[in-house]
């Protein structure tokens, strides 16, 4: 007879803040097997490619998800300027990657919130979500919302920001930087987070890469891999390199995400020191998407692919995204087998799983 | 911008040694993913190596019972994307390493996409006309 007993985990938990459901099979305290289960809140996205124009279908992108709306956006407008062989101009694509990367500064200050939120650490969320708060404050002044929407648009951006804004941006950058770099501290060296999270779920470097790991879940096992590294928008003229851990553990992807919002404090300087003069847009009136692509780009959670198919009509053949929770769900399921069933929430936690992105 | 990255058809027959020839040179599986058409499943699938991507694609017809051999063993990253395959569009993997037995997808209707899938056009009802003024 079986001593294993099934402990369901989620859609509704406490450490998840979208559903997401896991049968945890248990040897004592000791995970043996989980089994994932999602699709509670599908939405069918993909498939208004047929119903709106490939113009209007870019609101649709940007509302796959509500941290990273800007980044779908961006993602899927450059690949239908792909199709369609333009080019957005250089103004556009460096404000696109300062927004891109605000993004990802917000959604890993979010995500290190709730890590702390789950370690118990609940002073640490307040002042994460504080500093969040500072972030999504220059999203509003630039943007005009605190989520990024309506702003990328095929062959450019809508809104342009002037150079005094964008002064105001960079003194408000130094200022959360300083705030950031206090917490950060505390991340890196308060021997609670380290006691929850050194030695946790690992998961070594031939594991990420063969069960198809991106983002920091890869990083963090001390693979180099980020998608930037393509050069799109305007990452290939800036000075960078990809951050990674060696270790692979919990404790490992908390450090990638620390140490990358502090890098993309130093995208966005160098983007504001550098930023181009210029048009925002070019028209592309008349013009219509043919052919297919995979536009691939890096998301605050990982590599997103958008597969774009079209045949000249004003409604694409086929649109589809990988997200990068759908593709760290199979590391996910290898890092619980072994576990302690007091350890899962944190596991589950270091992949930053969003699920309105995989649920899209 | 991502540098231009063919699309290749594959025959039934190539899919696994396909994938085996990319395991062997070190590429990553990246994505699979599939389209539902009237008389057969376009599977489409990525790998990657050094930032660069080759896709391929199969038409699996709708009859006899649509099949495809799993990746699985290859790749173990496939097993995921296999599983919502199997649940989305009722695809059979033989020799699937993870089989979740359909429950990988919670939909509300199982298999929703083993027809042929596209929106139907909303028909537009005419504006109410106004009330006539009393």
């Amino acid at each position: 007879m079986s001593n294993t007993t099934i402990v369901p985990f989620g859609p509704q938990h406490p450490v998840l803040p979208e559903p997401i459901h896991l049968d945890l099979e248990l040897d004592d305290e000791r995970v043996v097997r989980a089994l994932p289960s999602i699709g509670y809140v599908h939405r069918g996205l993909e498939l208004l490619a047929e119903r709106y124009d490939f113009i209007e279908m870019a609101n649709v992108a940007e509302r796959i998800c509500g941290i990273c709306s800007f980044i779908h956006g961006q993602g899927y407008c450059q690949g239908v300027e792909q199709l369609m062989g333009v080019e957005a101009p250089p103004r556009a694509a460096w404000l696109r990657t300062v927004w891109g990367e605000i993004s990802r500064i917000q959604s890993h200050v979010l995500w290190l919130g709730l890590a702390a939120d789950a370690l118990g650490y609940e002073s640490l969320f307040q002042h994460s979500w504080r500093i969040r708060e500072m972030m999504v404050d220059i999203i509003e002044e630039t943007t005009g919302g605190r989520v990024i929407f309506g702003v990328c648009k095929v062959g450019g951006i809508r809104k342009n920001v002037d150079d005094e804004t964008l002064g105001r941006v960079r003194q408000r950058i130094g200022e959360i930087r300083v705030a950031f770099d206090e917490i950060a501290t505390i991340f890196r060296e308060d021997p609670t987070v380290r006691q929850r999270t050194v030695g946790v779920g690992l998961l070594s470097a031939a594991d990420a890469r063969a069960l198809g790991a991106v983002g920091p879940v890869l990083r963090a096992s001390g693979v180099v891999h980020d998608t930037r590294q393509l050069g799109y928008a305007a990452y290939g003229a800036l000075e960078w390199e990809p951050i990674i851990e060696q270790d692979g553990d919990c404790y490992a992807r908390c450090l990638v995400r620390v140490r990358e919002v502090d890098q993309s404090f130093d995208l966005i300087t160098q983007c504001l020191d550098r930023m181009p003069a210029g048009e925002i847009e070019v028209s592309v009136k008349g013009k219509r998407p043919t052919g297919e692509a995979m536009f691939r780009l890096e998301q605050p959670r990982g590599e997103v692919c958008y597969y774009i198919s079209a045949s000249g009509k004003k409604n694409l053949d086929r649109f589809r995204v990988r997200t990068p929770t759908f593709a760290n769900i199979a590391p996910l399921i290898h890092m619980l087998g072994g576990c302690e069933l007091a350890d899962v929430p944190v596991i589950v936690l270091t992949i930053d799983p969003c699920v309105s992105c995989n649920e899209r | 911008m991502n540098p231009d990255e063919p699309f290749n058809a594959l025959t039934l027959d190539q899919w696994v040694p396909t994938a085996e020839q990319h395991q062997r040179d070190g590429f990553r599986l990246v994505q699979m993913t599939g389209t539902a058409r009237a008389d057969h499943f376009e599977i489409l699938i990525s790998y990657e190596q050094d930032y660069r991507c080759t896709h391929y694609r199969v038409q699996i017809p709708r009859d006899p019972p649509p099949e495809l051999p799993s990746l699985s063993a290859i790749f173990p990253a496939a097993f995921t994307y296999e599983n919502e395959l199997k649940d989305l569009f009722g695809l059979n993997f033989p020799g699937l390493t993870v089989d979740y037995g359909g429950n990988f997808l919670r939909t509300k209707t199982k298999i929703p996409f083993s027809g042929e899938v596209t929106v139907k056009k909303e028909t537009r009802t005419p504006a109410a006309k106004s009330a006539p003024e009393t």
